[in-house]
């Protein structure tokens, strides 16, 4: 008898973020005819905003290595074969005779640029929040930048976790499509905002990720509103204790050329040469706005000069079993603190200040699995 | 972002910052015009309607029309910047600077200095240039240079819609006379422009293109003729960076001498006539500072030393072209 199940896989170039057409080969670390398996990195791939590394998906011999280094290839096209080894070549070759060609945004007729799934929603207070939204299913997902941030920050994450869940990725007041202008700036007053933004969307019940300053944002805002929020996911938290670096915020808010904000941008990462040239590029076009300097100079202020609260608020003592803190061992910005008894850390070996862009397959897990668990458990409650 | 044109990001430099501060003011040549408004003022919005509907927002007090004088416009941009306001001055092109240079170098590019620092002159002074419309040796200069030998005068060249709205907006919030020249054939560029304000520095070059091979700086036009042959060269197995200064006065020497320092080879690409030009003075920059980084001599890629031809045959023959930036980049890589 014959299996007709799939005994090979394509491996495509991934599209990672909203806006990535193609990626460079950069290396395979499979060689050909290597056995793999799940979670092993085969092959590292640069984009134009950073460069990543692409897990194998499933286990078996990496047959073909379709692209070379340098080569650039469109997202969706085949750049490998992992098959079993009992597959002939001649399947293989007809396989990949088959396979069908990606269409490029291009063929599709759409501006390749302009596609913007991007909606502004405006607040009582008169100022507009800017959010992305993808996917339909699900429960609701909200994602929180950090400091200097955007929501493109979650190209890796936000399509991922898409595919199981409504989300939203906001921009924080001062931030990326945001008004710039803040009062005070601080944690309490970002949350307000957020919450006015949740409440305009009309989502009541959330699962709420941060990043960095994010974190602390996510947290008041649960504080605020301990029942609108079905779990939280800390990544690299300003929380529990911790100091923000000092000198990488002062630097960041003064770095006007684009040397400077590259240098201050490679902190960020365990391996700073993880920086491309057009993330750099978004993040000299977003200090160069009306506004940015001023609103930055008032969060760093009020909201990150103090060390983060070591104590969660009481009300939220008892819950602490919904909270997953994700950690980098390479975090150059946020100390690490010890966390509350009952939350769940993951540290990364990785990562640094970026664990969501650095190891992203990693992070994307985990935290599906917290939103599937913080669900279930909801769910048995009612 | 939106997707804008050059000529509607300069617009939209004006407008708002017309908003934002009721100091600034625009003065020029058939300036009014264009929605908003009514029966003569219902005209063209200046001759590349960059300033098309401004008088309907902002009244024929803030949008005015001049006599075709050059030198009146100019003086009275130049005391009007000394006492207080901002003015935006429009010249058409830039070769009618020709009757009004003694108020810009002998005047307003020296009371700050001969005053002590106590005058300021934060005036713009907006011209196009350039050649490739037939327009005849009187309309199609490239005269940057001689703003940017002038101390006290700032010169600044955008390629870009995004930099055409940035860098206005910085020349307009600058507190020094600014040269703003825009070069003929960019104004139906289009490109992402953020829609809030934003200033883009003077003095920052912008990065084009990374390679490893050799660098190639361009100015306005010519950078996108450099990113054309760059790619061409890319095909070919040479990787160029392509450099665009933006501003002339003041100039970025240190992202070029990095880049050189990199590479070690260097074409200088200007639609300018070759003598006394930007690209000599880049490439004298780079000579005396980069001597023991370059592997190959400098090349410069400039019109003739000629006036612009008005015949579109040889005015095709006097721009330089992507295929000669190809050519001469290819010698160059391959120097040894």
């Amino acid at each position: 008898m014959v299996m007709r199940a799939p005994l090979i896989w394509a491996i495509t170039m991934p599209t990672w973020g909203l806006s990535m057409e193609e990626g460079t080969i950069v290396d395979w670390r499979v060689a050909e005819g290597s056995p793999t398996a799940p979670g092993v990195v085969l092959v590292e791939i640069e984009t134009s905003k950073i460069a990543n590394s692409l897990e194998a998906p499933q286990a078996g011999v990496l047959r073909r290595q379709l692209a070379g280094p340098g080569q650039t290839v469109t997202c969706g096209e085949l750049i490998g074969i992992i098959a079993t080894g009992e597959v002939s070549e001649s399947a293989i070759d007809a396989f990949i005779a088959e396979f069908p060609r990606p269409r490029t945004a291009a063929s599709q007729g759409r501006e390749s640029t302009s596609s913007d799934p991007g909606l502004t929603v405006e607040l009582p207070s008169g100022s507009r929040l800017r959010c992305l939204t993808s996917g339909s299913l699900g429960s609701v997902v909200v994602f929180l930048h950090g400091f200097g941030g955007d929501s493109q920050t979650w190209l890796f994450n936000q399509g991922r976790i898409a595919e199981h869940h409504l989300t939203f990725a906001f921009d924080l007041p001062g931030h990326g499509g945001s008004t710039k202008q803040v009062d005070h700036g601080s944690i309490e007053e970002l949350a307000g905002s957020v919450e006015a933004g949740l409440d305009q969307l009309k989502l009541s019940r959330v699962h709420l990720i941060g990043h960095s300053l994010g974190a602390a944002v996510a947290l008041a805002l649960w504080e605020r509103q301990p029942g609108r929020v079905a779990s939280v996911s800390l990544l690299a938290p300003f929380a529990f204790g911790s100091h923000a670096n000092q000198r990488y915020i002062s630097d960041f808010i003064s770095a006007q050329r684009t040397r400077d904000v590259q240098r201050c941008l490679a902190l960020l990462f365990a391996d700073p040469k993880a920086v491309g040239r057009e993330m750099t590029e978004a993040v000299v076009q977003y200090k160069r706005l009306d506004g940015v300097t001023d609103a930055l100079t008032r969060i760093a202020a009020s909201a990150l000069r103090a060390p983060a609260p070591v104590e969660m608020a009481p009300t939220l003592k008892s819950l602490t079993n919904r909270v997953l803190v994700i950690r980098g061992v390479g975090d150059n910005i946020v100390s690490a603190r010890e966390i509350p008894s009952g939350v769940r850390l993951q540290i990364l070996t990785h990562s640094g200040h970026m664990p969501h862009m650095e190891e992203p397959d990693r992070v994307n897990e985990l935290l599906l699995a917290h939103f599937a668990e913080a669900d279930s458990a909801n769910g048995r409650v009612r | 972002m939106a997707r804008t044109s050059f000529r509607q990001a300069l617009n939209d430099a004006l407008r708002s910052e017309m908003r934002r501060d009721s100091s600034v003011v625009v003065i020029g040549e058939d300036l009014a015009g264009g929605a908003g408004g009514t029966g003569v003022d219902d005209a063209y919005g200046g001759i590349m309607g960059v300033t098309r509907g401004l008088v309907g927002e902002f009244g024929r007090a803030r949008v005015i029309d001049t006599p075709i004088t050059e030198s009146a416009i100019v003086g009275m941009a130049a005391g009007a910047a000394m006492t207080g306001l901002r003015p935006v001055a429009e010249l058409m092109f830039v070769d009618f600077l020709g009757v009004c240079l003694d108020q810009i170098l002998n005047q307003a590019a020296k009371f700050r200095y001969m005053f002590g620092g106590r005058a300021r002159t934060p005036l713009v002074i907006r011209a196009m240039f350039g050649a490739g419309f037939s327009a005849g040796a009187q309309h199609s200069q490239c005269l940057y240079s001689i703003f940017t030998h002038i101390p006290g005068l700032k010169v600044v060249i955008p390629s870009s819609p995004y930099d055409a709205k940035g860098l206005l907006i910085q020349a307009i919030r600058d507190d020094d006379p600014v040269i703003f020249l825009e070069h003929t054939k960019l104004y139906d560029l289009e490109g992402e422009v953020p829609v809030e304000n934003y200033t883009v520095p003077f003095g920052e070059a912008h990065v084009l293109r990374e390679g490893g091979d050799l660098t190639i700086v361009a100015l306005a036009r010519m950078t996108h003729m450099a990113l054309d042959a760059a790619s061409a060269l890319a095909e070919k197995g040479v990787e160029a960076t392509v450099i665009d200064p933006r501003t002339t006065s003041p100039l970025d020497e240190e992202t070029i001498l990095e880049s050189v320092a990199a590479t070690g080879r260097l074409l200088v690409v200007d639609e300018s006539n070759p003598r006394c030009s930007v690209a000599s003075e880049i490439a004298a920059v780079v000579a005396e500072r980069a001597f023991r980084d370059l592997k190959a001599p400098i090349r410069r890629i400039t019109a003739p030393h000629t006036p612009v031809p008005f015949a579109p045959v040889l005015e095709n023959a006097y721009i330089p072209s992507s295929t000669a930036i190809e050519a001469a980049a290819m010698e160059l890589a391959r120097w040894s």
